[in-house]
């Protein structure tokens, strides 16, 4: 009888050791597929002083548009700049390889005085929206308040990606004839910028 | 596990700054011009009538009537007016019975349809009148001179003056800065 008590408690113990060690030498592998995007686009990371719906941008307010003879003052490009300051320049930061780039300058205009002969009640002038790429290069895009649609150009490179990299100026602010006295008003106009991403 | 949490991580901080396909800026310029009035290369004249009295030692009205003179000036606003103020014609000698040092008279300033008078005998300038946006002469005649008492006109120099003034006045809600 011995025997037989023996024999059942090897029985009962040989299922576990049986599960202890592996059924095959075989190794699984799991993959876990990771996928993204960056869509094109243009975020503004210094606004400068923005108003109304524009993203990014500045008001220039030039005071008395007159010089002491009642023709155009000749120091308007510069005072743009003084005035504008820090204002006229933007960071954007496009994901793009290459950017559009749109620039529309309209003309100071009366708010209702009209212009007779030997006056001028409109100023036109040259804005130049200037922007710094990869690289280092400058691109400078001008529109001329005269022009009859804005001036549309394809930068083939990123715009830089450290910094300001968008500058605005304005020059040879000028009436039709140089002798015409400007009428007595406020006068407006403005400049309208336009970035946009490029494939 | 590692790459997950790195992709939720990396999607928060990209929406730190608003995206769009493009974007828009705009700068606004803006700027005015003073209501303004100026004399230009001819602000002042002088008149000079030469001798004034007539053959019988009286005021010779012709004489003084023919006085006339032209400046030159511009307004750039539409509530633009202009004046006059006449000054007589005054002789510091001392004058006698049935004697004059005095001349009076009246000045007009035309400029353009306006016209406004002034006489040498009233006190102040004479009224303003419209005068609206302007470029160009301004002339100013002499005429209905007289002495007070028709009388012999005492020798020597006379001086008197003719002013004209353009005022700006205001035309688009501003005033216009101070002279």
């Amino acid at each position: 009888m011995k025997t037989s008590r023996i024999l059942l408690t090897a029985l009962a113990v040989a299922p576990a050791l049986a599960v202890a060690t592996p059924a095959s030498a075989q190794s699984a592998t799991g993959v876990v597929d990771i996928t993204g995007i960056v869509e094109s686009k243009c975020i503004v990371a210094n606004p400068g002083s923005p108003s109304g719906g524009a993203s990014f941008g500045a008001a220039v307010d030039l005071g008395n548009l007159a010089a002491t003879d009642g023709s155009l003052a000749t120091d308007l490009a510069s005072r743009f700049t003084s005035v504008g300051g820090a204002n006229l320049e933007y960071r954007i930061i496009c994901t793009s390889a290459k950017t559009n780039v749109s620039v529309d300058a309209d003309p100071l205009v009366a708010a209702s005085a009209a212009a007779e002969a030997g006056y001028a009640n409109r100023i036109d002038y040259k804005a130049t929206v200037s922007l710094a790429l990869t690289g280092g290069t400058s691109i400078p895009v001008a529109s001329d308040s005269t022009d009859a649609a804005a001036t549309v150009s394809l930068l083939n490179a990123s715009l830089a990606a450290a910094g300001d990299n968008v500058f605005v100026t304005a020059g040879d602010f000028r009436t039709l004839n140089l002798s015409d006295i400007l009428r007595a008003d406020t006068y407006s106009g403005k400049i309208t910028i336009v970035i946009s991403p490029a494939a | 596990m590692n790459k997950i949490i790195a992709l939720v991580a990396a999607a928060a901080t990209a929406t730190a700054f608003p995206a769009f396909a493009q974007v828009t800026g705009e700068v606004r310029v803006q700027g005015h011009v003073d209501d303004r009035c100026q004399f230009e290369s001819i602000g002042s004249a002088v008149i000079d009538l030469g001798e004034i009295s007539g053959d019988d030692g009286r005021l010779d009205e012709a004489a003084v009537d023919a006085g006339t003179a032209t400046l030159q000036g511009w307004c750039n606003g539409s509530a633009a007016t202009i004046g006059v103020e006449a000054f007589p014609l005054i002789n510091a000698a001392v004058s006698a019975a049935n004697f004059d040092n005095r001349v009076d008279y009246r000045a007009t300033a035309t400029a353009g349809s306006a016209a406004p008078i002034d006489d040498s005998t009233d006190v102040g300038a004479g009224a303003d009148a419209a005068l609206g946006l302007f470029n160009g002469d301004i002339v100013v005649d002499i005429s209905n001179s007289a002495s007070p008492n028709d009388g012999l006109m005492v020798a020597g120099d006379y001086v008197g003056s003719i002013v004209v003034t353009l005022t700006p006045n205001s035309s688009f809600g501003e005033q216009p800065p101070a002279p």
